[in-house]
């Protein structure tokens, strides 16, 4: 009922920060309508971070613990860091073109690190599939969901250690939105599009999680099934 | 370079939104109807075996 009331209450604020992003807050001065854009993908490249910072905390929690609910948690930030990682890359193409006059430059750290990001996202999925035993599965995912995890501070920080198109980060500190102080609506779409796009995030983490449990239960019920007539214990014979 | 017009005007940035806004739609729809599924498959699984009865 939670999750329902969750999943409405994201629906209906990506849909008001939509037409506000869309309708209300003025064009840009300089990049016109394009700047609408950026409201999507900052929201989404914070997201995408937060999703694979989940990912590798849980998969630290599995390593030590080995506990199932870590291992869904981990599985449920990569599915989900994907998404995010992926409406980023398209939301920055978009923008791009009408502002940079290109959909993409290999040439630029930003740009490729991201798509690297979501190379080995897309991969740590993959590893997943390789094998049906649910602890050796989790394991190996655990291990490249950390050193994945790497990727995230380069993304971020590429912008401040190399030069390339994509301007300096949005989120390393807070006057960086403030100074020069950006119009107050514009402000405040980022915000609200970031708080809508939260909503979401949450309400997918906790059903892919739940699919996730659902998934590693199922697959527990069907390797008791099968166990118990291979470890029957052999009748020890009679004297 | 495939050209789509006045890149930048409005109509550009809806579609934009509508391809992103849209695909992160069609993830939630899927993953709800991939929770529903799992859950039917779940509770239509015949009941284990009591473990001290022999397979």
């Amino acid at each position: 009922m939670a999750t329902r009331v969750l999943g409405i209450g994201a629906l209906a604020a990506v849909a008001g920060a939509t037409a506000f992003a869309l309708f209300v807050v003025p064009a840009d001065m300089n990049q016109g309508e394009g700047q609408r854009i950026m409201y999507v993908h900052v929201a989404s490249a914070w997201l995408a971070y937060l999703s694979f910072g989940v990912t590798a905390a849980a998969s630290v929690w599995w390593l030590v613990r080995h506990d199932p609910r870590a291992d869904a948690v981990a599985l449920a930030g990569a599915e989900v860091g994907v998404l995010f990682t992926a409406a980023t890359i398209w939301a920055g193409m978009m923008w791009g073109r009408p502002v940079w006059g290109t959909y993409w430059q290999w040439e630029d750290p930003r740009l490729t690190t991201t798509a690297l990001l979501l190379a080995l996202y897309v991969g740590y999925l993959l590893i997943r599939r390789l094998t049906d035993e649910p602890a050796q599965r989790a394991t190996r995912a655990a291990v490249v969901g950390i050193i994945a995890a790497i990727d995230i501070p380069i993304v971020h920080f590429s912008v401040v250690w190399w030069r390339g198109l994509h301007q300096g980060p949005t989120f390393i500190s807070p006057d960086t939105i403030l100074s020069p102080p950006a119009p107050g609506q514009f402000v405040a779409a980022l915000l609200l599009m970031l708080g809508a796009f939260s909503l979401a995030w949450l309400w997918m983490m906790v059903n892919r999680y739940r699919l996730a449990r659902l998934e590693w239960e199922g697959e527990e019920s069907a390797r008791r099934g099968r166990l118990p007539r291979l470890a029957a214990p052999v009748p020890e014979p009679r004297s | 370079m495939i050209d789509f017009g006045a890149v930048g005007d409005l109509a550009f940035v809806v579609s934009a939104y509508g391809m992103i806004l849209g695909g992160i739609g069609l993830y939630a729809f899927s993953l709800g109807r991939r929770l529903r599924r799992a859950r039917h498959a779940t509770s239509a699984a015949p009941p284990e075996p009591p473990a001290d009865r022999p397979a």
